[in-house]
């Protein structure tokens, strides 16, 4: 019986089926966890209102629950804390998330079980989130608009006029980035176009003159600006709203610090839906405060892509112009055997150990020799000695080239040598059978390349600490001064804003669900860019599908 | 089954099996103006034309020796089949009947070169009466020949008992004469040999028929009675 | 009736060639003394033979014979085998082809090739059909446009085609694939066009199309047919070239070779008496 069942092949097939949904269970419940961990983290929770009473004096608590767990009730009672009257062996003891930064202590704190009295959700709740010092919790007491206390509709007063501080704020850090960004920009131009012409001799009067007169344009242009921003600010900063906490306090909250105020208590299902969206949103678009630990993460999305494409830029060409030497023209011998093998085994390097090599070769080496040669009048400030986004995918193109080279000549040498002969019989050389038909014909093994190199890429960070990611880059590499392209910059990365706010941020538990939602977001970048460069392969090898058979 | 023999992907197929069909054609036509002319000089006494005939059997030999060629090549090269193989084939055959055909032609035209009495100028008319009515299948077969008709072949495989029954009657009357007049015998015996050449050319058109039905049937009907052809076809 | 066979005789040889002894305008190609090494083992031994204009010229012989490696030393394609060494000489229009000063690229544009398997390029098939040209720089639309109806009706092609010339070649069935391979090949207009078993991949029906239209190639071209099929041999070739063991054998036209050969390693080969 049991032979037959052996010879029959069925455990065959049970073990690599098995094989297959283990691997595929872990996959997707790796990507549920993050994404449900993640995620969740925007949903409006409720905030809750305790008063407390027993081993702690009696006090008011109002915050979110953001986690719980069970603890022994020797472990408490070791603490001197009285639980004789509790007759269980564990108890429960709830994380509160209590916000208002300046006011208390802790903005997290644990509550014992027994000692809540009481437990309720008002719905005048308000929380408020604040471009400073976290969320703050509390009942709204007045709103004063323009020195004046607001009586009827005040919630709905209140609404608007955190809109328009809000979008005096968008428009002063608008024109403080944008247009006062970029005349700094030209001024620093300014400065190292005379620091030049000093090094070279050639700062003559009239270019004194012509520079003197540029930046006293400039600066005329900045004053105006200044006095727009400056108006701007104080605009802002007209409106207040007056808060009682849960020490019972009232206290004052300038509306230009609220970016967004909310009653989560008195929010239906999709009123919540609409938030979740809304926060969602400022994830994915916005600039990180608070040292990461809050906003968003778009400057690392941002850098995440630009450097993984600029890499792909690098290593495409690069990859396949090596392939094609050693399978078309480089001789059949043991060198070349070597080299193959060697490209393989690049690919096993600790990765790094490229980011010491792109450290010392790119980034001191060359960018040090680039620096020297066309910019001398920045030193002692370096522009490319130092790491930059380049610099991050020249390491990564490096890190990646031997999953390009082996890939394409795979797919160099799946092509039928009858279709080269063809060409070669009809006259081409062979220069010419590679590009008009070689090259195309093995576009999809190199797209797989690709795909295979931009997974790897994206997925790295210990290189780049060490050749150009940045906890925070004040502007990205890519914007409206000129050369609008700066590769010199350096940049933010989701990877290791993964890491930084996971570990090196001053309130790591208030930062895990954003490290969760970062690497869902990193996931998703991941996948995205795969698509993308799957879609064409298979685009190209439905071009090119004779070759299959 | 139509067999058209123009329908090959192989343009210069069609091309040799046509070539060489006309050519069989041809070659019936020589050796029917060969036996015509036989006839006409025995019934005139013209030994010019038949001396004519004589030398013209040169023609019919090499045609048949360059259609032989020419089906060889299409074996070697063509490596026909089905209706093309039995068209081969045929034409093969037919052509050495043919041969034959013009064999036979000859030897009456040698009766004459003889001079005949009154006598025997009435069995010379007999004679040339057969010789008509065998020339008449002769065309007649290669007129079927030419269509690929299958009944018009089957008349003239008819036509041989008729034939064959003529032979008998001239060969009983040269017989009874031969009787009467034993000295007449030598030259006598040209003309038995010539009505025995008529009977043979009369088997022979019935051959061709029988490659003809061959052909166009695919069914070999050769040493069967007439009842059972008949209903074959 | 004797003295008439002769006539007859005399009257075909007319129109046979005296393969020994053509004139220079009957030549195409001229094949003297040739010997290939693949490194060490040789391939091809002292082949001699002229290759008539105008005419298809069929080698034959077992798998192994040399018969494809002589097919592909006329038009240079062994030079891609890097342990290929090739002495004696190939005369076309009276040069050696494998003279040192010789462009590989111009001579293989005047020696046509169509292989085995059908090989499109991986493009329309209009595409395909002016690859040659675009290689030699050519761009006018109408000239191009030209040379793809011609070369698409000189391969038997045209009507299959023409309404969707700019759709994949490879959406062709495979007869039509190597008949577009023809037309790609005489797209650019070379004397000879050397075929290396163009059927062997392919259908009955398909063959005989080919085969059909190799008949008509002879009229421009010159043709060297390399099958393993003897039959197709028969079916199409003018000349016949036997060949066993890198040597040639039998040389001669079809017809006798296929009637009555002169050699008996040909007659055993041709009777399916080999080995």
């Amino acid at each position: 019986m049991v032979k037959q069942w052996f010879k029959s092949g069925s455990p065959w097939i049970w073990m690599t089926g098995g094989a297959v949904s283990i691997s595929l269970i872990s996959v997707l419940g790796l990507l549920a966890m993050i994404a449900w961990k993640g995620l969740s983290f925007f949903w409006p929770s409720e905030v809750v209102q305790f008063e407390l009473q027993g081993s702690v004096e009696k006090q008011t608590v109002i915050g979110e629950i953001y986690d719980r767990e069970l603890v022994a009730k020797s472990l408490i009672e070791a603490t001197g804390v009285d639980l004789s009257n509790y007759d269980k062996e564990q108890l429960e003891r709830l994380l509160i998330k209590t916000g208002n930064r300046e006011y208390v202590a802790l903005d997290f704190r644990w509550v014992l079980e027994t000692d809540i009295t009481s437990r309720t959700a008002p719905a005048e709740l308000a929380v408020f989130e604040r471009s400073k010092n976290g969320n703050f919790y509390g009942y709204v007491e007045q709103v004063i608009k323009d020195g004046e206390v607001i009586t009827d509709n005040k919630i709905d007063v209140l609404y608007e006029l955190v809109d328009r501080a809000v979008d005096l704020n968008d428009q002063a850090l608008d024109l403080q980035n944008g247009d006062i960004g970029h005349i700094n920009y030209e001024l620093e131009r300014l400065r190292l176009r005379e620091k030049a012409y000093q090094l070279d001799n050639e700062l003559t009067d009239e270019r004194v003159a012509e520079l003197a007169q540029a930046r006293a344009e400039l600066r005329a242009e900045y004053t105006v600006l200044e006095k727009q921003l400056f108006a701007l600010r104080k605009q802002a900063k007209r409106d207040q709203v007056t808060v009682r906490d849960m020490r019972g306090e009232v206290v004052t909250l300038p509306l230009y610090q609220v970016l967004d105020v909310w009653f989560p208590n008195d929010m239906g299902f999709f009123a919540k839906l609409g938030h979740y969206f809304v926060q969602l949103g400022k994830f994915v678009a916005d600039d990180p405060r608070e040292a990461n630990t809050e906003g968003g993460v778009f400057p690392a999305i941002f850098g995440t892509v630009f450097m993984v494409l600029l890499m792909a830029v690098i290593v495409t060409p690069f990859g396949v112009v090596a392939a094609i030497y050693l399978h078309e023209y480089a001789a059949k011998n043991a060198v070349t055997k070597m080299i193959r093998i060697a490209v393989i085994n690049l690919a096993g390097v600790p990765s790094i150990v490229y980011g010491v090599f792109g450290l010392g070769f790119f980034v001191y080496m060359l960018g040090g020799s680039i620096d020297q040669l066309f910019y001398p009048e920045s030193s002692p400030s370096p522009v490319f000695g130092t790491p930059g986004v380049i610099w991050s995918a020249l390491t990564l193109a490096i890190l990646t080239l031997p999953v390009v080279i082996v890939s394409t000549e795979e797919g160099l040498s799946r092509i039928p040598s009858t279709v080269r002969h063809g060409s070669l019989a009809l006259g081409a050389t062979k220069a010419e059978t590679l590009w008009r038909i070689i090259i195309p014909m093995a576009s999809p093994a190199i797209m797989t390349g690709l795909i295979l190199a931009v997974a790897r890429a994206a997925g790295e960070v210990a290189p780049l600490m060490l050749v150009g990611v940045v906890k925070m880059a004040p502007t990205l590499p890519l914007d409206g001064n000129f050369p609008y392209i700066h590769l010199d910059r350096k940049f933010m990365h989701l990877g290791f804003h993964i890491y930084d706010v996971g570990f090196q941020s001053p309130n790591v538990e208030a930062a895990r669900p954003l490290v969760y939602a970062t690497a869902f977001l990193l996931v998703s970048v991941i996948i995205a860019l795969n698509i993308t460069a799957i879609g064409i392969r298979n685009h190209l090898r439905e071009k090119f599908r004779a070759l299959e058979h | 089954m139509e067999h058209n023999i123009n329908k090959h992907i192989s343009g210069r197929f069609n091309e040799e099996l046509e070539n060489v069909r006309n050519h069989v054609l041809n070659m019936g036509g020589l050796v029917e103006q060969q036996l015509n002319s036989a006839l006409d000089a025995v019934s005139n006494g013209d030994a010019d034309l038949a001396q004519k005939v004589r030398e013209n059997d040169y023609k019919v030999n090499a045609m048949e020796v360059n259609i032989d060629e020419e089906c060889t090549r299409i074996i070697a090269r063509r490596q026909p089949a089905a209706s093309d193989l039995r068209l081969v084939i045929a034409i093969a055959k037919t052509i050495a009947d043919l041969e034959r055909i013009g064999d036979e032609a000859e030897r009456i035209a040698k009766v004459a070169l003889d001079s005949f009495t009154k006598d025997q100028q009435d069995l010379l008319v007999n004679i040339e009466n057969m010789g008509r009515q065998v020339s008449k299948m002769l065309h007649d077969v290669l007129d079927a020949f030419a269509r690929m008709d299958v009944q018009c072949a089957f008349e003239v495989h008819k036509e041989d008992a008729k034939v064959d029954r003529e032979y008998e009657a001239i060969t009983r009357q040269i017989m009874t004469y031969m009787m009467e007049d034993p000295r007449s015998i030598p030259k006598i015996m040209d003309l038995v040999w010539s009505v025995r050449s008529l009977e043979r050319i009369g088997d022979r058109c019935q051959n061709i028929a029988e490659y003809i039905i061959y052909f166009v049937n695919g069914k070999d009907i050769r040493h069967t009675s007439q009842e059972d052809i008949e209903k074959s076809l | 009736m004797i003295t008439v066979a002769p006539q007859v005789n005399q009257a075909k040889s007319a129109a046979k060639l005296d393969l020994d002894n053509l004139t220079a305008e009957q030549t195409a190609l001229e094949i003297k003394n040739l010997d290939l090494y693949y490194g060490d083992k040789q391939a091809l031994s002292g082949v001699n033979m002229n290759i008539p204009k105008g005419q298809v010229t069929a080698f034959i012989g077992p798998s192994g014979c040399g018969k494809s490696t002589l097919l592909r030393c006329i038009n240079r394609m062994n030079d891609l085998v890097d342990s290929c060494r090739i002495d004696g000489e190939i005369l076309l229009h009276g040069h050696n082809i494998y003279d040192k000063n010789v462009d590989v690229a111009a001579l293989r544009r005047n020696v046509g090739m169509v292989f085995q398997r059908p090989n499109p390029f991986p493009k329309s098939i209009y595409e395909n059909v002016v690859y040659g040209l675009r290689l030699q720089g050519i761009k006018e639309k109408r000239k191009l446009d030209e040379v793809v109806e011609q070369s698409l009706r000189g391969a038997a092609l045209w009507d299959e085609v023409k309404d969707r010339l700019h759709d994949s070649a490879f959406g062709l069935s495979g007869g039509q694939q190597q008949r577009l391979v023809i037309a790609r090949s005489i797209a650019i207009e070379p004397e000879v066009l050397l075929l290396d078993e163009p059927t062997s991949a392919l259908d009955p029906i398909s063959t005989l199309v080919i085969e059909e239209l190799i008949n008509d190639l002879k009229n421009k071209f010159t043709v060297v047919i390399v099958t393993h099929n003897m039959q197709q041999a028969a079916r199409v070739s003018d000349q016949t070239a036997f060949m066993y063991m890198g040597e040639l054998i039998e040389y001669s036209d079809t017809n006798t070779l296929f009637t009555t050969p002169s050699k008996k390693k040909t007659e055993d080969y041709i009777t399916g008496r080999y080995g």
